[in-house]
């Protein structure tokens, strides 16, 4: 067998490659010829090969079948053979293989090999993927090698302790001995591993940390040292010696002084001299600084020493370098609740890093300038975050508006200046707040009552302006449908009071529904607001028109709410007056509940939580609201309470409620007779075959649901041997020449029947009538039943939504046919 | 896959010990006279947490470390990387290519950290390479800009004006300089001159043994002991051993 080829060789080759394809075939006839070499047992060309192995590997190739041969070569007495088959375990084996713990022998007898630099890899291999088996086999040998006089091995044994330590908790009291001649070392690695491992002993165990208090005098000697000796070449960085040792001790001296009184006194001093004597041109005397301070902060310092820490970070604001500039503002975070006076002395500073083009940096800068904020400077940092919100990237905006509505709520000086920020938030950023700030400000604003006129007022004028930001449209209309006297009878003590007719405020809300920008929860809102106005303005004529127009709406929902108060026109008109009155002050937690409902539906499109009225009355009621609110989140409560008067708290009224079924022809649906309902029983069943006896699926299939080139087909089945269940599977299929994704069925049943809803088959319903997706319901308790049905999906990359109601099922009576 | 960063606050509240124990993490006592405890709770895949429960009070902690280190050029190809976390190929593989793609969007003029997932990674391009460290919360950054600066040095000494190709075709070399320099993601070793000695002597080593087994091979023809003193000279200046 010829040799294989080396492995610079090799890469030249792969480098040579002009496609990804071209280099995967490369890869794989190497691969093939490594694998028959491997095959071969062959001795001599392992390592050239595993070598071969660990390049394909980093290109993103599996390599998982070196892992043996790993092994191998760490077994093999030859240093070039250990010295890639450690490099090659690192990198294809950790503790998540088994195949790893074969290593543990070799790896033992590693540690106690003549040559240092091999027992250096074992140690090395050991502190980077040990598992905690193979930590417990040999954390015998690793604290025998902390022990040796070796510098060389020393030092690794340290941080291989750290990493048993890390693994095996348990075991650290085993180091404790050897950890006790670490601090007088005189070699700097020995010297820092030391303080790495002593650190992380005291990290992981409070007896350990007592023990180690005493070590602080040491530790502060050290430290001096190191800032007060001349220039060591070899350790020397930029005219500072060792900043990587210092940066360990004073990290060490952090966790030995926390809440340490005595600790703390002790290295005060030393603190102070490091935080004046070091030279700040570089970024590695920034590094020590920051560290400093971070210890100051923490430990139990004097107060002139925190004074002093926190002027470090301010001048680090003023620095060029944008990486001590987004330190800084870290640490500023970090200590502004302990020392608040301290870091507002900053504001300004920390308000100027608003602006600056760094992501990163403007984002801490953010979460900074909110956690200042306080009663005082409001105004001032609100004027600053609002710009910001202008001018900021999207990804902001979501977490600026939310702090400010925050910040506004815990420190507004006046009602106005909190309806201001609102609404100014929602103008500039009205797509990016959450769902629930239009609800919030409709309650902020019912609240504040001499605030009205003026409210009513600025919206209108900023509906003038724009009517894309759909929240603030939202709250616009509901707050001109609750207080439009207020705006035409021109009466405003905050600003100067703007004239308006009512025809030009119908104009706006009209303008409003035929909108394309307007989506169909702002389209009920401005409907409901329109409706509203007919008790508070002169003329009703104009407004009659507009909903009987809706009242043949291709909307469903505003269909529905418009034949409504057509009916509240025609057949209530004397109870008018009373069902429009104006909204009381809400109490906060009355929107929670619909909320949570809606939430759990799913409902991603910003949810028309209408402000409902006091809680209603009468159970029913109650019910029918929550069936209507899980059926979709565009029904309007107030409907609801509209037909309340009319309609005595029986069965009957709710299934009417339900079904929205306020004809005009006024003749309600025949109610079924309350009928006490038999035990759940739908567990019980849920191991009966579902389709057990087709012969008995008497009731004729029907076609639920035909639009768009979607059609969904029922058909009915009794499932024996309870004949209170009706089984109706529902087939949806798709005659268009496109997919339909995303295809969600939900239906809604009057709560005198209880729904079952099993998964669907699949969620894509294919095109031309190729398939179909079937879907299971049970329904106890059938009677003449009618569902309402929800139908979602995306189809041609848009969303589509539409809701439906069945024809009246007959599933009752039947039971003897079957 | 950070999905349960949020733990709950554990140092709230004393009374939730019982629950900490039944979340997944090892209880074991550390000394007999005082009512201590110590909990690993599994924080992220990356990151553990440490709760230590002495009588009521809970202390938390949570270690510094490195987690891994990634080298790759500016086309987004990865040259090196070292993980001192135990995770699967998928996850290093999805970690790496989220990573490059941040990393490579950034402007040559932002900083040098983002916050990503849980962890803090600092950055630095060097000519057309970019080192990228992932650090904890609590972390330096700007000491892990140092590390990353000494590492480059080490490669810059080692292979004389190092560039982009050296680590292409001397991978093996420097993963070597890196386990000579960092152990289990922390520095063993604060001057340059102890490393490059040990890697130098590591080579050094490895060379006589490859120089002996040429020379036992060259022994049995008569060409092979003139080429196999060059190749000895030749391995000298480029370190080549495979």
């Amino acid at each position: 067998m010829p040799a294989p080829i080396r492995l610079r060789e090799l890469i030249r080759t792969i480098r040579t490659a002009r496609t990804q394809a071209e280099e995967r075939e490369m890869i794989q006839k190497e691969c093939a010829a490594i694998r028959s070499s491997f095959r071969e047992e062959d001795n001599t060309y392992r390592c050239r090969n595993v070598a071969k192995l660990l390049y394909m590997h980093m290109l993103g190739y599996p390599a998982h079948f070196g892992q043996l041969e790993c092994l191998k070569l760490i077994a093999s007495q030859k240093f070039t053979d250990k010295r890639i088959g450690y490099l090659g375990a690192m990198l294809l084996l950790d503790e998540r293989q088994d195949v790893h713990l074969l290593m543990t022998n070799c790896i033992k007898n590693d540690l106690n090999h003549s040559t240092q630099y091999v027992q250096g890899l074992a140690l090395c291999t050991l502190g980077c993927m040990g598992s905690s088996e193979m930590c417990r086999d040999l954390a015998g040998e690793v604290e025998k090698l902390l022990k040796t006089s070796n510098s060389y091995l020393r030092k690794k044994a340290a941080l291989c302790a750290v990493h048993v330590i890390r693994k095996v908790p348990e075991l650290m009291e085993m180091f404790l001995p050897a950890t006790k001649n670490l601090l007088s070392e005189k070699n700097h690695g020995v010297l820092h591993t030391s303080v790495v491992l002593l650190t992380e002993m005291c990290e992981r165990s409070p007896d350990m940390l007592a023990h180690f208090r005493k070590l602080v005098p040491q530790l502060v000697r050290i430290l001096k040292n190191l800032i007060m000796s001349g220039y060591s070449p070899e350790h020397d960085v930029s005219g500072i010696s060792d900043p990587f040792l210092q940066v360990r001790i004073l990290r060490l001296l952090r966790i030995l002084g926390k809440s340490d009184d005595d600790s703390s006194e002790a290295m005060n001093d030393i603190l102070a001299q490091v935080a004046t004597n070091t030279e700040t041109s570089k970024n590695v005397g920034n590094a020590i600084l920051y560290e400093t301070v971070l210890t100051i902060m923490d430990i139990k310092s004097e107060s002139g020493l925190r004074v002093l820490a926190i002027n470090i970070l301010g001048r680090f604001l003023l620095n060029n370098d944008k990486n001590i500039r987004y330190v800084a503002l870290t640490s500023l975070l970090k200590t502004v609740q302990t020392d608040h006076n301290a870091v507002q002395r900053h504001r300004s500073t920390i308000v100027d890093c608003l602006k600056d083009l760094d992501v990163s940096i403007k984002r801490r800068a953010m979460e900074l300038s909110f956690a200042l904020v306080n009663g005082n400077n409001i105004r001032g940092m609100m004027k600053e975050l609002l710009y910001f919100l202008d001018s900021c990237d999207p990804e902001f905006k979501a977490d600026c508006a939310s702090g400010v509505f925050l910040a506004a709520e815990k420190y507004a000086p006046s009602k106005r200046w909190h309806i201001d920020t609102i609404m100014r938030v929602l103008t500039t950023a009205g797509s990016y707040v959450r769902d629930d700030s239009v609800p919030n400000l409709i309650q902020l604003i019912t609240n504040s009552v001499e605030m009205h006129a003026y409210t009513v007022q600025r919206l209108y004028k900023a509906l003038l302006d724009d009517i894309s930001q759909q929240p603030l449209v939202q709250v616009a209309s509901w707050c001109i449908g609750e207080y439009g006297d207020l705006l035409v009878s021109g009466q405003c003590e905050e600003e100067e009071p703007i004239q308006v007719t009512e025809d030009e405020v119908l104009d706006v809300l009209e303008g409003l529904l035929v909108s394309n920008l307007s989506t169909p929860v702002t389209r009920g809102y401005s409907l409901t607001a329109i409706m509203k106005l007919s008790t508070r303005f002169s003329g009703v004529n104009r407004i009659k028109k507009v909903v009987s127009v809706y009242g043949s709406s291709i909307d469903v929902e505003l269909q529905q709410r418009a034949v409504e108060y057509n009916a509240l026109f025609k057949k209530y008109d004397h109870m008018r007056p009373a069902l429009l009155e104006r909204m009381p002050i809400m109490e906060k937690t009355a929107t929670n509940g619909p909320t949570e409902i809606i939430q759990t539906n799913g409902e991603t499109e910003p949810s028309a939580v209408e402000p409902k009225h006091p809680p209603p009355v009468t159970q029913p009621a109650n019910q029918a609201n929550d069936l209507l609110d899980l059926l979709g989140g565009n029904d309007v409560v107030p409907v609801i309470q509209t037909t309340m008067p009319t309609k005595p708290a029986s069965a009957g009224g709710e299934l009417l409620d339900l079904l929205g079924d306020l004809s005009l022809t006024g003749a309600p649906a025949p109610a079924p007779a309350p009928s006490s309902q038999p035990p759940f029983l739908l567990d019980g069943l849920s191991s009966q075959p579902l389709f057990n006896d087709i012969a008995a699926a008497a009731i004729p299939p029907m076609t639920a649901y035909n639009k768009n080139g979607l059609k969904i087909d029922f058909t009915f089945e009794r499932a024996n041997p309870n004949p209170n269940i009706a089984v109706i599977t529902i087939h949806a299929s798709n005659s268009t020449e496109a997919d339909m994704t995303d295809f969600v069925f939900q239906a809604a049943v009057p709560k005198t029947f209880q729904l079952q809803l099993l998964s669907p088959s699949s969620n894509v319903v294919p095109a031309l009538n190729q398939g179909s997706v079937t879907q299971v319901i049970r329904v106890l308790n059938p009677q003449k039943l009618r569902m309402r049905i929800k139908l979602t999906y995306t189809h041609k990359g848009s969303p589509v939504q539409d809701l439906a109601e069945t024809a009246a099922l007959e599933l009752h009576g039947k039971q003897q046919s079957i | 896959m950070n999905g349960d960063t949020s733990a709950p606050p554990a140092n709230q509240d004393a009374g939730s010990r019982p629950a900490l124990s039944r979340g997944g993490g090892v209880a074991w006592p550390v000394s007999s006279q005082r009512n201590t405890t110590v909990v690993h709770i599994k924080v992220s895949r990356s990151s553990s947490l440490v709760v230590v429960v002495v009588d009521d009070d809970v202390f938390l902690i949570s270690s510094f470390q490195m987690q891994f280190m990634l080298l790759f050029s500016r086309q987004g190809k990865l040259r090196l990387q070292k993980w001192y976390v135990p995770l699967s190929d998928k996850e290093k593989k999805k970690i790496t290519r989220e990573l490059v793609q941040t990393v490579l969007a950034r402007k040559p003029k932002m900083c040098s950290f983002l916050e990503w997932r849980d962890l803090k990674v600092v950055y630095k391009r060097y000519a057309s390479l970019y080192f990228c460290c992932a650090i904890e919360e609590q972390d330096n950054e700007l000491i892990t800009l140092e590390i990353i600066h000494r590492y480059v040095e080490l490669l810059d000494k080692y292979f004389g004006s190092v560039c982009e190709l050296d680590i292409i075709f001397n991978f093996e070399k420097a993963y070597f300089i890196l386990d000579e320099f960092l152990l289990g993601g922390e520095a063993q070793e604060t001057s340059k001159k102890n490393v490059l000695k040990a890697i130098e002597q590591a080579d050094l080593l490895q060379e006589n043994i490859d120089f002996q087994m040429r020379l036992f091979a060259a022994s049995r023809s008569s060409v092979g002991v003139m080429t196999a003193y060059e190749d000895l000279l030749l391995l000298r200046s480029s370190t080549r051993c495979m």
